[in-house]
């Protein structure tokens, strides 16, 4: 069964099992391996993709369900790392290994869109994604310096 | 494909000599810390001289290899193992250290670049294959762990940067016509300013090739030192913010196939029975392939092979008698706390006569198993042929993936090439290589290239964790409530069975096998204990060992964590028990501890010790001396019920001299996250198996309950410390201590859901 979606504005049709997890089917169908494998179970955040603008855990999203749908993932956010949330995260050194910042980013990224100005209780409640090394108060400084602009 | 070729060193190995036995000898006297202990042993004799000779002489062993990347080009010189040079200005830097996040492969180069005089805009910085010339210096062993990569490196670092400034000013100098003194290198340009003539680097670096290396390089006066001490933004972030940056999962070979793996999820468990034509059977198998413990399927994506493995019928082993479970072995650990034989770390005056003597004090704590959980999952990719093997791995272990290669293949170190990618999240477990054995073996048996990734599921059970470790303080109390003696039992299995370097063990077939260190080497179950900086007259430190079932090892804060709550939740237990105030108590015991006061009252002042808080609000302070620094910490927090929020964690940090305050400040930051997701997490075991097996189950900190994080550092100009692992280290008794502070309970054992406490 083909499924066609557009990926990064660009459309693709994918012959795959339309069970396979969107982040599967980005990484091994795509070669878009920004977005990452962390848990498999949703908890983690490190596969967070858009698809029509609304983050979603694309490890336990089938790729079926993007058929139709503009899908963005961490390559498409911006051509150049001139999104401003790529520009706050340079600013403020967020990474450390930085395993799961595409997805902190793609997270931050949908709360921005919905709420320009967010304040810590908004970042606390978006932001559930994990991080093991421990960047989470940088990260909220970047996000209120990228929604500052 | 995706270009790994930008990160990947493509020099091949030349020289091996894991089998020398320069490493270790006994070390004469008391049990001293690990690194001091082997330092004395192996580093014995060896000058700073000596050691430079050996970097430069190992660089040009791999020139005679005729392997260094002049092979891209022909055109680069290679002025040591560190320094390379190319005609077009192209200055390449060599790091031994592996990127897990902690800043290093920024750090290390830029040492280098500034006293080579480099244009730092335009370095480009290389990941080393396996030498002995990047080799730790004392160790002799190639690794990235246990905080060291800066104090161990820093002036070889130094001195090889110094040199190939050395060559390139002789060079100009002939070139030029001008003497040396009269010659400055700057900018990746060497310039005469009397004459106003100058020479590029890449125009320099064919003569200076040539030129020997100075027995002694001349280091520049710290004034001129313009990176170091800076905040420079890191080379490796870019790549990680537009998702561009490869780690190990993201390596992409011509041809390569996938492979999923389950082992006997039991600890020493076998599969018994599968059906290995069903499962060839299965959409996108291409292979099944036996590994030691559990299968491997191998097929054209990574997720067909999983689904494969979820759906197989595979039969393993039933738990054998002693099977892994955590009230029988907290029984254990009890039981051994009780009935020893204990094993004397350190004795000092005579203090069981001081503690028969006067009012005591005791406490017991216990800390649990615990797993890395890097968010990473544990992978490797490889290619084997008859006569040569590529490794592709995000590892922190070079030199014991090398050697796991070796025995795997059959294969000399010269035909093995060891690949490193970023690490996502290494904290010690990626020091080790079972991992990549499993992975050696699927790809000889399928004989194309493989990435075998584990799932998060099989990162759980197959861990090596944190051993749990078990506590008992006395101490005796004068009449001033000083602590006039302090014996100190500890229960723990040694932390370094998989990780001490492999070379000693020369009769070790298999080096994923665990080995046990020599018992004068392995101090790490006491580390902190020992050499806990406070004025005690009598000592009393003992360890019990304990051989588990369940594979432990060295965990982000090693023994120092969870002997640091142990010790300074019981220095608190002592403040309370004598009405003293904690700060007061412990300058006390620091009274002659200049650069310990000095943090104590840096952090005091800005926490604010003292000044009051609402009810249900508490401060609690630890100090550590730990991984060559020294830290002091206040944790600030409310409670209400059984809940706990963070408020603030406010460190003061010593580790003599800081180089890159951002990354430093990263480090501690990211550390006290790592200390106090600690403080809630815990593996637990049933029938054998661990019981956690996601993150659903094993809940490290987030976001929403972070704490405002403050890190204060002085500069002592005391020999360097390391920043990666010092910031979590006293986190736990500093919160446990908060918490008495606030409600009167104190916490004797972790996780916190042990006394019912949740951290919201």
């Amino acid at each position: 069964m083909s499924i066609a979606f557009t990926i990064n504005g660009r459309p693709v049709k994918l012959d795959v099992d339309p069970e396979t997890p969107l982040l599967w089917a980005l990484r091994e169908q795509l070669a878009l391996t920004g977005t990452k494998y962390g848990c498999g179970i949703a908890a983690c955040g490190a596969c967070t993709v858009h698809v029509d603008g609304g983050a979603v855990r694309s490890c336990s999203f089938p790729v079926s369900e993007a058929a139709g749908r503009a899908v963005t993932t961490i390559e498409g956010l911006s051509s150049d790392r001139s999104h401003p949330l790529q520009q706050a995260w340079i600013a403020h050194q967020v990474p450390q290994c930085g395993y799961c910042q595409s997805g902190m980013i793609m997270a931050a990224a949908t709360l921005l869109a919905e709420i320009p100005h967010p304040s810590d209780a908004d970042i606390d409640a978006a932001i559930t994604n994990l991080c093991r090394c421990g960047t989470y108060q940088r990260v909220r400084q970047a996000i209120h310096a990228a929604a500052r602009g | 494909m995706l270009s790994i070729s930008s990160i990947i060193c493509q020099i091949n190995i030349v020289d091996i000599d894991t089998a020398s036995s320069v490493y270790p000898r006994r070390a004469q006297g008391g049990t001293v810390g690990m690194i001091e202990m082997i330092g004395a042993a192996a580093g014995q004799g060896i000058s700073r001289r000596a050691m430079l000779r050996a970097g430069v002489a190992a660089g040009a062993s791999l020139l005679i290899g005729g392997t260094l990347a002049r092979a891209a080009g022909g055109t680069e010189a290679v002025l040591n193992a560190w320094v390379r040079i190319s005609a077009d200005d192209q200055v390449t830097l060599i790091t031994s250290q592996s990127e897990m996040g902690q800043g290093i492969t920024t750090t290390l180069p830029a040492i280098l670049a500034d006293e080579l005089g480099a244009d730092w805009g335009r370095i480009r910085v290389e990941s080393a294959p396996f030498a002995p010339a990047y080799r730790h210096p004392v160790y002799h062993w190639m690794f990235t762990g246990n905080s060291e990569s800066i104090s161990a490196l820093h002036d070889l670092m130094r001195a090889m940067g110094a040199s190939a400034r050395h060559m390139l000013i002789a060079a100009a100098a002939q070139r030029l016509g001008a003497a040396p003194e009269a010659l400055i290198a700057e900018d990746g340009v060497v310039r005469h300013p009397a004459s106003g003539r100058a020479a590029s680097f890449g125009a320099l670096a064919a003569d200076a090739e040539k030129i020997p290396p100075p027995a002694v390089p001349p280091l520049k006066p710290e004034t001129a030192r313009r990176l170091v001490g800076r905040a420079l933004p890191r080379l490796d972030i870019p790549a990680k913010v537009d998702g561009s940056a490869v780690f190990g999962i993201d390596v992409t070979l011509p041809g390569m196939l996938h492979a999923a793996v389950r082992c006997a999820p039991v600890f020493g468990g076998r599969l018994e029975r599968y059906d290995a034509a069903d499962l060839r059977a299965r959409p996108g198998v291409v292979a099944v392939v036996e590994v030691p413990g559990g299968l491997a399927v191998v097929g054209e994506t990574w997720w067909q092979a999983r689904q494969a493995l979820d759906a197989a019928d595979l039969t393993f082993s039933a738990p054998p008698p002693d099977a892994a479970d955590s009230a029988a072995l907290a029984a254990r650990y009890r039981e051994a706390l009780e009935q020893g034989p204990f094993r004397t770390h350190l004795r000092q005056g005579d203090p069981e006569r001081a503690l028969a003597a006067g009012r005591t004090l005791g406490g017991t704590y216990a800390l649990p198993f615990q797993a890395h959980a890097a968010l990473e999952p544990i992978n490797c990719t490889a290619h084997v042929t008859a006569s040569a093997c590529d490794i592709f791995v995000p590892t922190q272990g070079v030199e014991l993936t090398l050697g796991v290669a070796r025995q795997v293949t059959g294969l000399a170190a010269e035909d093995i090439r060891i690949h490193r990618t970023l690490i996502g999240g290494g904290f010690g477990r990626r020091l080790l290589a079972d991992f990549v054995k499993q992975t050696l073996i699927v790809a000889r048996a399928v004989g194309r290239p493989v990435k075998l990734i584990w799932s998060r599921e099989e990162d759980f059970a197959h861990d090596f964790y944190r051993p749990a470790m078990l506590h008992r303080i006395t101490a005796s109390l004068g009449d001033g409530g000083e602590i006039t003696a302090l014996a100190h039992r500890v229960v723990s299995p040694s932390h370094l069975l998989y990780v001490f370097p492999r070379a000693v063990f020369p009769a070790l077939a298999d080096w994923t096998e665990p080995a046990a260190p020599p018992a004068e080497y392995d101090p790490m179950a006491v580390e902190g204990v020992v050499g806990a900086p406070y004025a005690v007259p009598h000592l009393l430190v003992e360890q019990r060992d304990l051989d588990l079932i369940v594979p432990v090892s060295v965990w982000r804060t090693t023994g120092h964590g969870p002997n640091n709550f142990a010790l300074e939740s019981f220095i608190d237990e002592v403040a309370a028990a004598t009405g003293q105030d904690p700060l007061a108590l412990r300058r006390k015991l620091l009274v002659q501890n200049a650069r310990a006061l000095r943090l104590l009252d840096a952090v005091a002042e800005r926490a604010g010790w003292g000044t009051p808080l609402p009810k249900g609000h508490g401060r609690g302070l630890a100090f550590a001396a730990a991984f060559g620094g020294l830290i002091a910490q206040v944790a600030e927090l409310s409670v209400e019920g059984r809940n706990i929020r963070l408020k603030r964690i406010t460190s003061a940090v010593d580790c003599g001299r800081v180089l890159d305050p951002g990354i430093a400040a990263a480090n501690i930051e990211g550390g006290i996250v790592w200390g106090l997701s600690a403080l809630r997490t815990e593996i637990t075991f049933a029938d054998g198996r661990a019981v956690e097996s996601n993150f659903d189950g094993f809940d490290p900190l987030h976001l929403r309950e972070m704490p405002q994080i403050v890190t204060h550092f002085i500069d002592s100009g005391e020999k360097l410390g390391g920043l990666g692992e010092i910031g979590p280290v006293p986190t736990g008794a500093a919160v446990a201590n908060a918490l008495f502070a606030a409600t009167g309970e104190r916490i004797r054992a972790l996780p916190l859901s042990t006394s019912g406490f949740t951290i919201t």
